[in-house]
């Protein structure tokens, strides 16, 4: 009888637990951290760029959803170069700075920061 | 006597005022490309934004194909007709523009964009994409015109070196659906002084100077929706080889070509181009060589001039010329012996 009694609970246990595990799949738990990334280019202390972004992310159940764009931010700093251009893109699929220089020696490049980035 | 004048009287009227290159017939293609190196690093890719609006139908669809293929990629990442197509390329790309239908007033220009290793809306991966456009070239001012005659921009693949255009032409007609500009874009600065002590090295062919470099004066542009923004500048620079007119290489954000595929805004650097420049400067050799740094001359048909070692031709004067010396030494000779008696 003891043995009937335990082994319906352990059969009632895993049954809760399934149905427990079937209902976390369609309850979506969202949460919503910040993402940020940046791209540093230095070749010496007077000559520098820096491309940053950043912004609060839709994640639901450890998946990507969205970036929240009315978060993001674009920063640009830079010494000791031509910048030719600062180009800011947002949308909820992607939000990119990138800074385009060109240095006294006469190369061009881009530093490009990025998110989704941790959280992808 | 009056055939000939008659002839050249009327050769001459018939010329037009932008005389075109030679090299520029029926067939003849250019193509330029941006190499992805092998060791690539995850900072180094090509954006190129399109608008659904202004691509041609079959691109359209072709990307809308891409919606179907990626379920686990986030809903917000599908192809919209409100939004700009945003790709990421980690590949190859190629520019080509083919002369394909040349009359008396004007030629028809193809121009095909080929991208590869890319990623649609950043998260939908497609191994290729085929953009192309037919532009219509007037050739009596080298611009190029849309269905109404109307001039929508110049070519951005070659110029006529003893006309090339001037500060304040337009370059680009920015007649783009919800996209914000101050003004088109027009010719800034023409330098004949860039790169003129360096060789510029392409895929294709070395190229030496002198050159014709031509940059537009930059225009800022935002296109802005409900959640989502673009900014930057429209700029466009090309460097042009001086006999041929044909471009060497180029750096742009937009140009009238790519505006015409629908292509609004793009931001691209040639990282093997950069790769063979940085060590070019490593071994001390930029002072002589150089290497541009956008799209740079892949392949052509276009038969360059070459410089060749000229040699005197062959010729029986130079024995007169030995003949006449010794008769001049014999006569100084007698004439010193003479004086002396």
């Amino acid at each position: 009888m003891r043995r009937l009694l335990a082994g319906m609970l352990l059969l009632g246990s895993l049954f809760l637990s399934l149905a427990a595990a079937a209902n976390g799949i369609s309850l979506l738990s969202c949460w919503y951290p910040w993402d940020y990334d940046t791209d540093v280019r230095q070749w010496n202390d007077n000559e520098w760029v820096w491309a940053g972004v950043r912004g609060q992310v839709e994640i639901c159940d450890g998946q990507f959803q969205r970036i929240l764009t009315d978060t993001v931010k674009h920063t640009a700093y830079w010494k000791g170069v031509n910048v030719i251009d600062v180009v800011k893109y947002k949308s909820p699929e992607r939000a990119i700075t990138q800074i385009h220089y060109r240095r006294t020696n006469g190369n061009e490049g881009y530093a490009t920061a990025y998110i989704p980035n941790f959280y992808r | 006597m009056k055939k000939l004048f008659i002839f050249i009287f009327s050769f001459l009227l018939l010329s037009p005022a932008y005389a075109l290159p030679s090299w520029f017939k029926e067939g003849v293609y250019v193509k330029y490309a941006l190499l992805m190196p092998n060791d690539r690093n995850s900072k180094e890719f090509h954006l190129f934004f399109l608008h659904p609006a202004l691509i041609s139908h079959d691109v359209y669809q072709k990307l809308l194909q891409v919606n179907e293929r990626w379920k686990d990629a986030p809903e917000v990442s599908k192809v919209r007709e409100d939004k700009l197509i945003g790709l990421s390329v980690y590949g190859n790309v190629f520019l080509t523009f083919k002369v394909i239908n040349v009359t008396e007033e004007s030629a028809l220009i193809n121009v095909t964009l080929e991208l590869y290793n890319i990623s649609v809306n950043f998260w939908r991966p497609l191994d290729a994409l085929n953009i192309s456009t037919l532009l219509v070239l007037n050739l009596t001012d080298l611009t190029y015109r849309d269905e109404n005659g109307s001039v929508i921009g110049r070519p951005s693949f070659f110029i006529d070196p003893q006309n090339p255009p001037k500060t304040g032409d337009l370059f680009a007609k920015l007649d783009i659906p919800g996209v914000y500009v101050e003004d088109d874009l027009k010719i800034g600065n023409i330098s004949y002084t860039t790169h003129m002590n360096q060789t510029l090295l392409t895929y294709a062919r070395n190229f030496t100077p002198p050159y014709i470099t031509v940059t537009a004066k930059p225009v800022s542009m935002a296109w802005i929706t409900k959640d989502s923004s673009l900014s930057g500048r429209y700029r466009f620079r090309a460097t042009y080889d001086f006999m041929s007119g044909v471009m060497v290489g180029s750096l742009f954000t937009i140009s009238p070509e790519f505006l015409e595929m629908g292509v609004v805004f793009t931001t691209f650097i040639d990282y093997t181009a950069t790769r063979n420049l940085e060590e070019l400067q490593k071994n001390g050799e930029d002072k002589v060589k150089w290497w541009l740094q956008g799209f740079n001359l892949y392949e052509t048909n276009i038969e360059f001039w070459e410089p060749k070692k000229v040699e005197a031709p062959e010729s029986s004067m130079k024995y007169f010329f030995i003949v006449g010396l010794f008769l001049l030494i014999i006569i100084l000779v007698k004439r010193l012996m003479g004086e002396r008696k």
